[in-house]
């Protein structure tokens, strides 16, 4: 067996074995659905929303941005400079293995979790709250490959400079805040002035919500909801390439 | 054939020079100890032999490699054991040896290394909990799951207690007699006396000697000091006048006698002769440490 596939399969088990990090990230997001989905009214069509639900228009997208940022920006990290606190990616520097392998097995298992999740809350919201599905399946896919990347691209930055396991979670989760009311989670995107609202277009986070909610509605997202994504992606995780350390 | 070898090794950090000059050669099939204080440049020396860090200057060659031109074949024939270094926490000492065991062209037999090292019972027991001294066995145990030739082991003993220090002297043993050549970084000098075939001292970034345990020892002096305490009065001059006797000191009622390798016989007949008896008699020999302070002008500090 490859070294990398072994390598992935242990960042599985691992990632399984820790409870609260698989718990949190699949409960989190199904309460929010859950808890909104039984609120009065926000499945039946809505004017505000062009006759859709409010489930299906911002509940069920921003349980699904919400996930993806808790995993990037705060669980991805806190892993990779854990490892390097204590010495893993230094040793796994003295093997035959680059340390470099060890950052695309837990890659792949954040991603793997995250689409296992994302399944888990168009699914649900579809057979326990009858939550419409995504109308544009492509433009549902791209938002969701972008907005990761993005999301991804950032949280390897958080990993590049935070010192210990402690500090990345710390720096993600006080990102998390800024990124969440400037992105449209409090105050829905249209409800923000216009300056805001092209804010919220270009951080990962309020972008990806807003490409997710318009991918929900049957169109494609913005130009510049996509190209942001695009440009974070790259710029974060050229940074990220430069000045991540092994030890 | 030399299956290390290290010349005019250089390597600052910024302005602070962590090895100055180092040059050593280690055979193939022997154990051979690095040793001297903290901060002296003994892990700044194996890091570049592991192809960890690159040298300012000099060569370096592991087996017949250049461990930054060959660094894949390099790390596939050369085990390490770093110092603090730590896996996740939870990851079975089982798992552990299957996944490093997949990074290598001829692994060990998993099995086999967890019986040879004692943790046969701990296959599915998490790395956190884990005791100090098998957290450093299984770190040993990952040295040896390539099958190495050469194996380097940093600090191996630092943190445990007496007992499990001796069983792991024990296992660099066996994993010598199986036939590979150890490279011992240590600032013990029990250690170091113990277990090496050869060692190099060094210190703030220089090798001061390279020699036998028994060598260093007897090439800094072969004196010896004779204490006791005399049952009646005996003149220092008389002391002095033997010609093994280089020093008479006295501390209390106890007399203090240095000198060359013949001193314990000329002072206990001339003692005999006297009709003093020598009660609380020692005799110390120069070991190691004697031989540190000599090299260096200092004491190893533990």
């Amino acid at each position: 067996m490859s070294a990398l596939t072994k390598m992935t399969q242990v960042e599985a088990k691992l990632f399984l074995r820790d409870a609260r990090a698989p718990a949190t990230l699949l409960g989190l997001p199904l309460a929010l659905l859950l808890v909104f989905g039984l609120m009065p009214g926000v499945n039946d069509p809505d004017p505000k929303y062009g006759g859709r639900t409010g489930l299906a228009a911002v509940i069920a997208p921003m349980s699904v941005a919400l996930m993806l940022a808790m995993l990037a920006l705060t669980m991805f990290p806190n892993v990779l400079a854990t490892y390097r606190e204590k010495g893993v990616l230094k040793r796994l520097s003295a093997s035959p293995v680059r340390p470099s392998r060890l950052l695309v097995a837990q890659l792949l298992v954040s991603l793997l979790s995250a689409a296992v999740v994302v399944l888990l809350i168009v699914g649900v919201g579809r057979l326990a709250l009858h939550v419409e599905l995504p109308r544009n399946l492509a433009a549902f896919a791209v938002s969701i490959l972008l907005g990761t990347a993005s999301l991804f691209g950032l949280g390897l930055l958080i990993a590049a400079f935070a010192p210990t396991g402690r500090a990345a979670s710390g720096i993600g989760g006080a990102a998390l805040f800024p990124l969440m009311a400037l992105g449209g989670v409090w105050v829905a995107r249209e409800q923000l002035p216009p300056l805001l609202g092209h804010v919220a277009d270009v951080l990962p986070l309020g972008a990806t919500l807003s490409s997710l909610r318009e991918a929900w509605a049957g169109n494609w997202p913005s130009p510049l909801q996509l190209g942001s994504m695009v440009l974070v992606a790259v710029v974060c995780t050229a940074f990220a390439a430069r000045f991540f350390r092994w030890e | 054939m030399a299956v290390i070898e290290v010349r005019d090794l250089h390597k600052r950090y910024g302005d602070k020079v962590a090895v100055e000059d180092v040059s050593f050669t280690v055979e193939r099939g022997e154990i051979f100890g690095i040793l001297g204080p903290n901060g002296a440049g003994k892990t700044t020396t194996v890091e570049c032999l592991e192809g960890i860090r690159v040298p300012d200057r000099g060569t370096v060659s592991v087996l017949g490699l250049d461990p930054q031109r060959d660094k894949a074949e390099v790390r596939q024939r050369l085990g390490v054991q770093l110092q603090e270094s730590q896996l996740p926490d939870k990851l079975r000492v089982g798992e552990a040896l299957e996944l490093y065991s997949s990074f290598y062209r001829n692994p060990a037999d998993p099995e086999k290394l967890l019986t040879t090292l004692g943790l046969a019972d701990k296959r599915d027991t998490g790395y956190k909990k884990l005791s100090g001294g098998q957290k450093q066995r299984l770190s040993i145990a990952l040295a040896l799951i390539g099958s190495p030739e050469v194996a380097v082991l940093d600090e191996l003993t630092t943190g445990l207690d007496p007992q499990a220090r001796r069983d792991t002297w024990d296992l660099i043993e066996t994993v010598r007699d199986q036939g590979v050549t150890v490279l011992l970084v240590t600032h013990f000098m029990e250690e170091a006396e113990r277990l090496c075939d050869r060692i190099a001292v060094i210190d703030a970034g220089r090798v001061v000697a390279v020699d036998t345990p028994h060598g260093l020892v007897a090439g800094v002096d072969d004196e010896q000091r004779v204490r006791f305490r005399p049952s009646g009065p005996i003149d220092d001059e008389l002391l002095r006048a033997l010609p093994a006797v280089r020093r008479v000191e006295r501390h209390g009622g106890q007399v203090i006698v240095t000198g060359g390798g013949n001193v314990v016989a000329a002072v206990t007949s001339l003692l005999a002769r006297n009709h003093v008896i020598a009660g609380e008699l020692r005799v110390e020999q120069a070991n190691l440490d004697d031989a540190f302070v000599a090299l260096t002008g200092r004491k190893l500090e533990n």
